[in-house]
């Protein structure tokens, strides 16, 4: 097939044609350059970039300050600060839960001073608390009904760090800069080329024009909402002038568009000429129908995985006017730091390890846990308080013996989240891959009402995970109220009522329990497909040889449903490493899964950095958990 | 009983039938038992659930679900469901059937690469990337409306209808765009007036399916609307529910989670053939 190059005309066109032609690439080029413009538009006016390079404008702010006595009996109570929730508090230097431990180089202790001494020296004016990049001066305090304190403070920014790159990364990323240049070189281009009366560019400006219109008319739409919604904390009505006002200007550029799309419509089929190959009206027919897709993908998907990404580096705060700053891999550091030390038990009498009240065993502290002590006591306070010390994650007695192992982490609520997810996802998915073959195994050998039973099977499925959770609460309860109790009991199963989710109780085998029986009847029917593929005749042949049905379960049917077991191991597993919901619900901050930490940190306590950083190596352990098992699975499949 | 001594292999015989229906029974049981069980408790009052597990009911009564369907918040919150698993799923049937019959139907360079980005996407653990959507949804002011859940659900849905209609639409014989070309029909009007009634089935599936995942979500919602009582779904209420006495509430929340229910109950018993079909669909080709 000969291509005639593309341009040219059937006629002359004429005077009109030819000035709105050049009307149309007009348009298209001023958009082009409009995205541009309006990157440069917005990065220039970017408040946090703004921010980032002239210093923050940080009003007062109020703390509260409390006196806490701290869990474990050997360290001395200390005072919190706690920025009062709202308001100006969110431009602190201080964080939640700060400690309070000097003032003017006095060691702020109950043992050094009383809580009216406190309350006195911190009445005076000048008192500066330290931290790193901010001079909080105390101005006045007042008594709270509570028995703390509120102090209202004067913040001024010491010396602010270079930002700006972070700043800009964190508002801007890489995606959205690229499709707006990308949009605005092909817009330009496309331009240029509709001026030499191309038919191709013409037909890719229809594309243009269609999705730029849809594409106003969503932001319209968007716009509209924002404009006429009120303050979350104000709750105002919805107002309607507003929101149209907001709207308007979108609504109105989609005119010009239109105006174009119609006259370029009439204008290829009367005056363009041109042949163009099927491959390239393939082409641009498959990307004309992609671009929905592929730009929601970019902001649902892409733009937030590369922010979860940048914010990981830094030590951003949410609901802080604090410009976040480049902590190079330091939360990482903090987040994944763990060692082993070996412990020895308190003995007792008897020589034996002695035991608290509730039986659990008494340690001594390790070697490792003196030295962080020791280091502890050694820091300046300003030191201290960046200072991540190691904490107990997980305790393991050796058997038979008075020693045991300790892991210490940084971050031991995280190692102990990676701990709960492992443990829960190998055993929920263990069980269920058995007790789904057995279930399917039976349903396959066709009975009567076997569509009955498949239809029950959808039940535990279809029904919400929260949902679920709330009602296996309500049977788990810790006493004889509880159903699950109550049963167990009457079958003289149990001596005494269980408490099924306390952390004292066996949590982990309830839970897992809850996603057995949530999930059992999916992966059943997931095997119950795999096994109505195998053909019949293998089985009949098999019995015609006179081998026994334990012999075709292990060599016809185990080998036929291998590919369907790895997709359904490979679903469920990947599912039950991003549990969030039953841990949510059923479970107190202190056992999280990763996916409820990740929560944790983010919305209870406001750490976007730190919080980003779990997130990315959520992704990491599943990412390498997916190529492991991908790979493993095929490797068996050879 | 004829004097016949009954031979071994009867009796073996015989047993595992008994053995087969106690298992088929055992599963029926173990699967539809709580729920029952969660109908049997909404049925008495808080007070009475406090006190004693029952099986069933003493008096059954209908306080906890007339106290439901007062209730004009919770009410309120089976509305924003409905709106935004609808919605959610409508955005992801016409942009994914778009994308899928590009994908499926149309040869093009990069073809492929797409291809592979949206399977991999469908792997994609969605909590990872919780700090960055909320950063953005944040931005772009919808922070607290059921707007934010329009907006991030389609990263769940979108990619998994994708795939599913991409392969539906690869399954369909290739003489049907030869014939629709040779009648003088655009791309566009092939695949909108012929192709998409041909995929119905796969669409209805694939909807559904999507839908009950829109409306059991939980993560996303309860991140973006916690903030906001009358912009929540009915898992975040379910889970935050308060009753409405001073008492725990136990009954009152278990008779909510049976409202809640029944509806995604009722869609999947009516299509429960082409559920199972299309959750199995993928796991069986491999």
């Amino acid at each position: 097939m000969t291509l005639i190059p593309p341009g040219g005309t059937r006629r002359r066109p004429t005077e009109q044609e030819a000035i709105s032609l050049e009307l149309v690439s007009g348009l298209l080029m001023l958009i082009g350059f409009f995205a541009f413009a309006y990157l440069f538009y917005a990065i220039a006016t970017n408040a946090d970039i703004k921010e980032a390079t002239q210093g923050p404008e940080v009003p007062g702010i109020g703390l509260n300050v409390t006196l806490v006595e701290p869990d474990e009996p050997e360290e001395p109570p200390y005072f919190e600060l706690h920025p009062i929730a709202g308001g100006t508090a969110s431009t602190t230097g201080i964080r939640a839960g700060d400690r309070l431990t000097k003032i003017d180089g006095e060691d702020a202790t109950p043992e050094t001073m009383t809580l009216e001494q406190v309350r006195a020296r911190l009445a005076e004016a000048d008192v500066p608390l330290a931290d790193d990049d901010f001079e909080i001066t105390l101005e006045f305090l007042r008594p709270l009904p509570d028995g703390s304190l509120r102090a209202e403070t004067r913040v001024v920014p010491k010396n602010v760090p270079p930002t700006t790159t972070i700043a800009y990364l964190k508002s801007f990323g890489f995606v959205v800069p690229l499709l707006l240049v990308l949009l605005g070189i092909f817009l330009i281009r496309l331009g240029t080329r509709l001026r030499q009366y191309d038919v191709v560019a013409a037909r890719w400006a229809l594309v243009a024009l269609l999705w730029l219109m849809i594409g106003l008319a969503v932001v319209a739409l968007w716009s509209f909402w924002v404009s006429g919604k009120g303050g979350l904390v104000t709750k105002e009505p919805f107002n309607y002038g507003k929101a149209v006002r907001g709207a308007v200007p979108f609504l109105v550029a989609i005119i010009p568009l239109a105006i174009a799309y119609k006259w370029l419509g009439t204008v290829i089929d009367e005056l363009l000429v041109g042949e163009e190959s099927l491959t390239s009206r393939n082409t641009r027919f498959a990307w004309t129908l992609l671009v929905p897709t592929l730009v929601v993908l970019a902001l649902v998907a892409a733009r937030p995985l590369e922010q979860t990404f940048i914010k990981s580096l830094t030590d951003d705060q949410f609901g802080t006017n604090r410009p976040a700053r480049f902590v190079g891999l330091r939360n990482y550091a903090n987040l994944i730091s763990f060692k082993f030390a070996l412990i020895e038990c308190r003995l007792d009498d008897s020589g034996e390890c002695a035991r608290t009240p509730n039986q659990s065993i008494i340690w001594e502290r390790s070697k490792a846990e003196e030295e962080e002590a020791e280091k502890l006591r050694s820091l300046t306070s300003a030191e201290r308080r960046r200072y991540v010390r190691y904490q107990e994650a997980a305790t393991w007695r050796l058997p038979n013996s008075t020693k045991g192992i300790r892991l210490l982490g940084k971050d031991p609520t995280f190692l102990k989240s990676v701990g709960n997810t492992l443990r829960f996802t190998v055993s929920s998915v263990t069980l269920e891959l058995v007790l789904g073959l057995l279930i399917a195994l039976v349903v396959n050998s066709g009975f009567r009402g076997r569509g009955l039973m498949r239809a029950a099977m959808l039940v535990p499925w279809a029904i919400p995970t929260v949902v679920s959770a709330v009602l296996w609460q309500a049977m788990m309860r810790p006493d004889q109220t509880g159903i699950l109790n109550k049963l167990l009991l009457d079958l003289g199963l149990i001596a005494g009522p269980k408490q099924w989710l306390a952390a004292t109780g066996p949590w982990m085998n309830s839970i897992v329990a809850i996603d057995v029986w949530k999930t059992t009847p999916f992966m059943a029917l997931l095997l119950l497909a795999g096994l109505q593929v195998i053909p019949s005749d293998l089985y009949e042949a098999a019995a015609v040889d006179g081998a026994s049905k334990l012999r075709q379960f292990f060599s016809i049917t185990l080998p036929l449903l291998r590919p369907t077991i790895a997709v359904a191991l490979i679903f469920r597993t990947l599912d039950a490493l991003r549990a969030f919901d039953v841990f949510q619900v059923l479970l107190d901050t202190t056992r999280p899964s990763m996916a409820a930490y990740n929560y944790n940190t983010l919305v209870l306590n406001r750490m976007d950095g730190y919080a980003s950083t779990v997130g990315v190596m959520i992704f990491i352990l599943i990412f390498i958990f997916t190529v492991l098992y991908v790979r493993f699975v095929r490797i068996e499949q050879e | 009983m004829s004097g016949r001594p009954i031979s071994r292999r009867e009796v073996s015989h015989l047993l595992t039938r008994a053995l087969f229906w106690l298992v088929i029974i055992l599963v029926a049981l173990y699967t539809m038992l709580p729920f029952a069980y969660a109908i049997s408790i909404s049925f008495r009052t808080n007070a009475q659930v406090l006190v004693t597990a029952r099986y069933l009911p003493e008096d059954p009564q209908l306080t906890n679900y007339q106290n439901l369907l007062s209730d004009r918040n919770f009410m309120r919150t089976m509305l924003n469901s409905s709106v935004v698993a609808s919605v959610t799923v409508l955005l992801a049937l016409v942009v994914g059937s778009f994308a899928a019959y590009a994908l499926g139907r149309v040869q093009f360079r990069g073809r492929m690469v797409v291809l592979y980005l949206v399977l991999a996407m469908t792997m994609f653990p969605q909590i990872s990337i919780l700090s960055g959507l909320f950063a953005i949804v944040n931005d772009l002011g919808i922070y607290g409306s059921t707007a934010a859940l329009m907006f991030t659900y389609p990263i769940f849905t979108l990619p998994f209808t994708v795939w599913v209609l991409t392969s539906f639409f690869q399954g369909l014989p290739p003489e049907i765009e030869q014939a629709a070309l040779v009648d003088g029909a655009t791309p566009f009007q092939t695949f909108w007036r012929i192709l998409v009634p041909l995929t119905a089935p796969a669409l209805v599936t694939t909807g559904l399916l999507a839908f009950i995942a829109a409306w059991n979500e939980y993560l996303f919602a309860l991140t973006f609307t916690l903030v906001n009582k009358s912009a929540q779904t009915v898992p975040v209420a379910i889970a935050n529910f308060a009753g409405y006495s001073y008492e725990v509430p136990v009954a009152d929340r278990v008779a909510g989670a049976v409202v809640v229910t029944v509806p995604v109950l009722v869609l999947v018993l009516i299509f429960q053939r082409r559920i199972i079909e299309g959750l199995t669909a993928g796991a069986v080709k491999g």
